[in-house]
């Protein structure tokens, strides 16, 4: 599955007015929307770029030449569990809440998502293409899920907003949320959610990311990939004048461990 | 000097004057300047002065020249020279503009002159202006005599332009006036004219702007729904434009006849109640707010019906036709033949026509909540289509999600199947009951219906409380009441009264769905263990069929009280009889030739033959007759 994606930037102020004019461009009421994602890091270390582990020169037999395996990237990932404000520690009762980490029976309330994000494709299109996955997680533990196939605990946020669906345009005005102060070095996520209030936007002005995709089955229909992008651009212009959507640059969204010399080979 | 002095010839560097015979190109003056008086660097001041000195007193003069000359204090030579350079600047500078306006002005002559003769002309013209384009012959000339007017011409003239200063005047203030009516005319209209958006806007109507392609963006009022089809959709938008006196003009959208969705009930070709019709309010004058109202109203009924004759091509298979815009809908009562057939009747009919009078009116009732099922069903999928809208849009595909009619009629139906198939099993049970009872065979009928009906306001409040679904209370309910529940009778089994430690029933179980798998009601008949052991062999523990015909649930349930009657409760209290493997049968010996007897259950009547000799007993429900056991104990004892 590929998305097509817009992002734009809505400060503070006008999140209220951008709110009422998304409802009624998609001529619906907004969905809240709050997320709370944690990041794994694969436990092994990437390899050296560049590097074809053949060092040497070779024996003068003349081999087919292989097509050189460059060093395959490992990527973050993260598992996403769709929340409710109720689901938050409330501020009067602070007493302990039952930890929400296990995907429980039929509570479809705390539905907790695999998502794997690709690095955006090269090429210009006038919006961002990336490959996506998604994989919903219907019960079990997601954290040793995530741990069994060889992923560490990086950290979490959680994101909050809104979401309005405008024919196959999914609009998402949404801001990344951290817990204030210093991160206590942990291996395992939170057992217990803070209070919503506690919680402090990662950018300190508050502001608003709009994020406009377009889901798509498949890039090898190149007729429906257009007619994702048209719709998309359409939704652009649509919008010109109240928020400007564009392309980021595809590096910002690069979700690749990087390789970084370890001479000492220690394992964090 | 000397040499030059007696020369005649003056030089002037000032334009030459025009009458001067001896004018002549200034080229040639100053190539004879150069001639007379050699270089310019040799004409000096002094030099000039002593000359002009020695032309106007003689030569004699000259002494007293020379003697001026020195009394002056004699400029520096630097100074001197700076200030001939001046001259000789400016000089130039007059002689560049003395013979650049003498070059216009021949110009100018040889142009005004083309128009005589142009090749004479031609040859004093400078290149400059025949590259420039100006036609030839495009300057005239012409002579007239400056007369002077008479007094009594200026007069008359004066008052001319005085009277036509005045009208002038006053046309200048008459266009103000008019100015200023037409714009109390034109704020008196938009006054007007806003005031009636206003006032509709103020009832709760959304005002909008309407663009469309090709025309000036105009006000509209929506006032169908935002969930319609997109061909209502774009019917539920009248724009509000202006007339000449500043009142909405109607658009032909809101003029229409407004018209309503009517059921009517049939049974055997008599209508027998027929669903109220929206009144119209008989307001000669219906204000705009009326208009927009019975307008929302007529596109409703219109969509609805629309919708519904979309989704009788659906249901052909269940008799649901369509015949001459009138929608036949079978709503049978109970499965049993003798019951009258019922069809509903669904039309669309304008409200202000005359409908006439039915027969009768003891089905209104029924009519009237069809009516009104009806309209919810249809705001209810609106509703749906809006949750459906809501939701994160599949990928992008080849395969194009289709968009199927909303299950209007297909809902109905299901009901009116699910409740013919509730009557007619409790008919059939009730029927069974009363023939046995009039037997002498007391038997319990029960009726229990779904779980989710009887706690349906539980439910509801639940999924309130725990916040997940954000649905209104109203498509909760409706969602609720159109999941196939299931429908429990149970009918215990003569034999089992008898012996009160074996309780054994007969259980049906009811599922209606108008949905895959089932089309229509299913009915799954439990039976118990004991007629398994009379019904099929020992061995076989199947306790379960399912039936898609209520005729065939009820022969195969005749069937078994039949054979409970004769092998569990006959054959256990008389000793004597013999169990006929698999038939309602009971004999004392060989099948055909000792005496026998048997027992039939059909169409509600039970009915006892004994042969040997030959005896028939027939219990329909009536009372007054000798029960079974009687009966049986008297052939025992005859036999």
């Amino acid at each position: 599955m590929h998305e097509l994606l817009l992002f734009g930037q809505v400060p503070r102020s006008r999140h209220d007015q951008v709110l009422k004019i998304l409802a009624g461009v998609a001529a619906m009421q907004p969905q809240r929307v709050i997320e709370r994602h944690i990041v794994y890091k694969p436990q092994r270390e990437p390899e050296e770029p560049g590097s074809n582990l053949r060092r040497g020169g070779s024996q003068g037999i003349v081999q087919k030449q292989t097509k050189q395996n460059a060093a395959k990237d490992l990527y973050f990932t993260q598992t996403v569990q769709s929340l409710a404000e109720g689901n938050f520690k409330s501020e009067q009762n602070s007493s302990v809440q039952k930890p929400n980490l296990k995907v429980e029976g039929n509570d479809s309330g705390n539905k907790w998502t695999f998502q794997f994000h690709d690095v955006p494709d090269t090429g210009d299109r006038g919006v961002t293409v990336r490959m996506t996955s998604s994989t919903d997680i219907v019960e079990g533990d997601p954290h040793a899920y995530m741990v069994a196939f060889g992923n560490n605990y990086v950290s979490e946020y959680y994101l909050e907003g809104h979401r309005f669906v405008n024919q196959n345009v999914v609009i998402l005005l949404h801001r990344i949320l951290q817990e204030p102060g210093p991160r206590p070095i942990q291996t395992s996520p939170q057992k217990s959610l803070p209070t919503f209030n506690s919680l402090k936007p990662l950018d300190p002005s508050g502001g608003y990311v709009l994020q406009a995709s377009i889901l798509v089955q498949d890039l090898g229909k190149p007729a429906i990939l257009d007619q994702g992008v048209e719709e998309l651009k359409r939704f652009k212009d649509l919008m010109k004048g109240c928020v400007e959507l564009d392309v980021p640059d595809r590096l910002l969204l690069d979700t690749r461990v990087k390789y970084q010399a370890n001479p000492f080979g220690v394992q964090r | 000097m000397t040499d030059t002095g007696a020369a005649p010839a003056a030089a002037s560097l000032r334009p030459w004057p025009t009458e001067d015979p001896s004018a002549e190109d200034m080229q040639l003056q100053l190539r004879r300047l150069y001639q007379q008086r050699g270089h310019f660097r040799h004409i000096t001041e002094e030099g000039l002065e002593e000359e002009i000195k020695a032309a106007d007193y003689g030569s004699g003069d000259v002494m007293e020249g020379v003697e001026e000359d020195t009394t002056p204090s004699e400029p520096t030579e630097k100074e001197r020279r700076a200030e001939i350079m001046a001259a000789k600047a400016q000089m130039q500078q007059f002689i560049g503009t003395a013979l650049n306006e003498t070059m216009i002005a021949l110009d100018f002559i040889s142009l005004l002159l083309t128009k005589d003769s142009p090749h004479t002309a031609e040859t004093t013209m400078s290149p400059m202006l025949k590259q420039s384009g100006v036609p030839k012959g495009s300057l005239g000339f012409d002579k007239w005599p400056i007369s002077e007017a008479d007094d009594e011409v200026k007069r008359k003239e004066e008052l001319v332009a005085k009277g036509w200063r005045m009208k002038g005047l006053e046309s200048a203030a008459d266009n103000i006036l008019q100015a200023a009516t037409r714009l109390e005319t034109e704020v008196r209209k938009e006054t007007k004219y806003w005031e009636q958006v206003l006032s509709i806007a103020e009832k709760g109507w959304s005002v909008r702007r309407i663009t469309r392609q090709g025309h000036r963006p105009t006000l509209g009022v929506q006032f169908g729904f935002s969930e319609a089809s997109d061909y209502f959709k774009g019917r539920g938008l009248a724009p509000l434009r202006m007339n000449n006196d500043g009142a909405i003009i109607l658009d032909a959208e809101l003029t229409q006849r407004p018209k309503s969705v009517r059921v009517r009930v049939m049974e055997d070709g008599n209508i027998t109640g027929t669903s109220k019709i929206a009144s119209i309010d008989n307001a000669l004058q219906p204000s705009i707010e009326d208009l927009i109202r019975r307008a929302r109203d007529s596109l409703f009924e219109e969509e609805l019906y629309h919708e519904m004759a979309l989704e009788t091509r659906t249901l052909l298979s269940y008799d649901v036709k369509i015949r001459n815009s009138v929608i036949h809908f079978p709503a049978p009562i109970s499965d049993d033949p003798s019951s009258p057939g019922r069809t509903l009747l669904i039309d669309i009919v304008s409200i202000d026509e005359v409908q006439p009078e039915t027969d009768s009116h003891t089905s209104d009732g029924l009519a009237q909540n069809v009516a009104e099922v009806l309209r919810v069903l249809l705001s209810h999928a609106h509703r749906e289509r809006l949750s459906r809208r809501s939701r994160i849009p599949p990928p992008l595909s080849e395969n194009r999600p289709q968009n199927p009619s909303p299950p209007i009629l297909r809902s109905l139906l299901y009901y009116f199947q699910s409740s013919k198939a509730i009557n007619s099993i409790r008919n059939y049970f009730l029927r069974t009951r009363k023939t046995l009872m009039s037997a002498g065979l007391h038997v319990s009928f029960k009726l229990s219906f779904d779980s989710t009906l009887s706690s349906i306001s539980k439910i509801i409040k639940e999924s309130e409380q725990s916040g997940t679904e954000n649905s209104a209370l109203l498509d909760q309910l409706v969602r609720l009441l159109l999941t196939p529940v299931q429908t429990t009778a149970t009918l215990s089994l003569p034999s089992s009264v008898a012996n009160p430690t074996l309780q054994e029933e007969l259980n049906v179980s009811l599922r209606t769905s108008m949905a895959a798998p089932i089309y229509g009601t299913e009915y799954t008949l439990t039976v118990p263990h004991s007629s398994v052991k009379s019904l099929y062999s020992d061995k076989d523990s199947k306790r379960t069929s399912s039936f898609k015909s209520f005729s065939e649930l009820t022969s195969f349930i005749d069937l078994v009280i039949s054979i409970d009657l004769t092998h569990s409760l006959i054959a256990g209290e008389f000793k004597s009889w013999q169990r006929v493997d698999r038939m309602p049968e009971l004999s004392k010996g060989r099948v055909g030739v000792d005496p026998g007897l048997g027992i039939k259950m059909e169409n509600g009547d039970l009915t006892l033959s004994g042969t040997a000799p030959a005896t028939k007993t027939i219990w329909n429900g009536a009372g007054g007759k000798k029960t079974l056991r009687e009966i049986v104990r008297a052939f025992t004892v005859d036999g």
